[in-house]
């Protein structure tokens, strides 16, 4: 049996009109995705802290390698960097993921001495 | 620690020119010895390398460990006399270009005690004088990178910073603090070989020495690699 032509005309326009509102709500949620991401990324970054420890008994490069990588480990840890000169370790870590005990603690288990760590002003 | 609370400890309390500042130095050099992780690599690789080249020529284990001695006394007299820019060697970047550096040095020494006892007597004699000026520039970059920083704190505890002539006579000091378990360590290693009976020992002698040798390269690639 066929159908008559305004139906098939309807359910064709019925069919685009489905097409273009997936494709309205689907590119609206794209947006909307990037936007979050973006966003999120945004608070990430402002979410990412500085903070400076202190640590005694690093006499040579080894020792300040040894550091490094301890507190590189530390789950949270974006960064770290050794300085012998000032005797400390400048971290970088993700806000509300680590303890900063864990951090003078890795470096106390080396056999070196962890100080107080201080924030560092973002710039 | 032990360094740290020692020169708080008595650093600041000497009198400027003493005997006491000066043996406060010595020790102060050997403490940094005792706790610096790279002793104990560096000394069995100096040991080894004086043992190997005493069994190829009498006298020239002992020539090798007092090269590395003065290499780092020397080297330690310098930065005392540039004090104030100690802080230029005592970068990240720096020290991952100075393990790599003594990487390959501790290589290249490798590779000259495997090959050594296949070269004739005479070719040996020839190399002894290069042998014992490796010796001295192994030591003066190993005390670039193992003491600046100790050395830096001594100045500062002791208020040596100011005046460059003290300066250099503390650094002097604890220089041959620093060099002085080298020092033993190969003078024994070299005495002992001297004892051995040599034919017998020569060739187990020279493997060891370079694996020895091997094992310290693989410490400083690895010191390089951490600091990536």
């Amino acid at each position: 049996m066929r159908r008559p032509v305004g139906n098939r005309t309807r359910a064709a326009f019925s069919g685009l009109a489905a097409l273009v509102l997936t494709v309205a709500v689907s590119s609206t949620a794209c947006q909307r995705d990037t936007a979050a991401s973006a966003q999120t990324a945004r608070a990430k970054q402002s979410e990412m802290r500085t903070v400076t420890v202190p640590v005694n008994g690093m006499i040579c490069v080894v020792c300040a390698g040894r550091v490094k990588t301890a507190l590189k480990a530390v789950h949270g840890v974006q960064d770290a960097e050794v300085n012998l000169e000032k005797r400390n370790a400048t971290v970088q870590y993700e806000n509300g993921k680590l303890n900063l005990d864990q951090l003078t603690r890795a470096i106390d288990e080396l056999g070196y001495k962890a100080g107080v760590p201080a924030a560092v002003e973002s710039r | 620690m032990i360094l740290q609370d020692f020169l708080q400890r008595f650093g600041p309390r000497l009198p400027e020119a003493s005997v006491a500042a000066l043996v406060v130095a010595i020790v102060a050099g050997v403490l940094a010895s005792a706790v610096c992780p790279c002793t104990v690599p560096v000394g069995i690789g100096v040991a080894s390398a004086a043992a190997g080249t005493e069994g190829q020529a009498r006298r020239s284990g002992l020539l090798i460990a007092l090269a590395f001695f003065f290499g780092i006394v020397v080297n330690l007299t310098l930065l005392g006399a540039v004090a104030g820019r100690l802080g230029a060697i005592l970068t990240e970047s720096f020290g991952r270009y100075w393990a790599l550096g003594m990487a390959v040095f501790s290589l290249v020494a490798a590779v000259a005690a495997f090959w050594g006892p296949r070269v004739k007597v005479q070719r040996l004699a020839d190399l002894r004088r290069p042998g014992i000026t490796g010796a001295f520039v192994y030591g003066f970059i190993f005390s670039l990178g193992t003491s600046a920083a100790p050395l830096l704190v001594l100045l500062t505890v002791s208020t040596a910073q100011a005046r460059a002539d003290y300066g250099l006579v503390l650094a002097l000091a604890f220089g041959i603090g620093r060099g002085l378990p080298f020092l033993i360590v190969g003078l024994c290693a070299g005495l002992m070989m001297r004892f051995a009976s040599l034919a017998r020992w020569r060739r187990p002698l020279q493997i060891l020495s370079g694996c020895a040798l091997l094992t310290v390269a693989a410490y400083y690639v690895r010191a390089f690699t951490t600091l990536l």
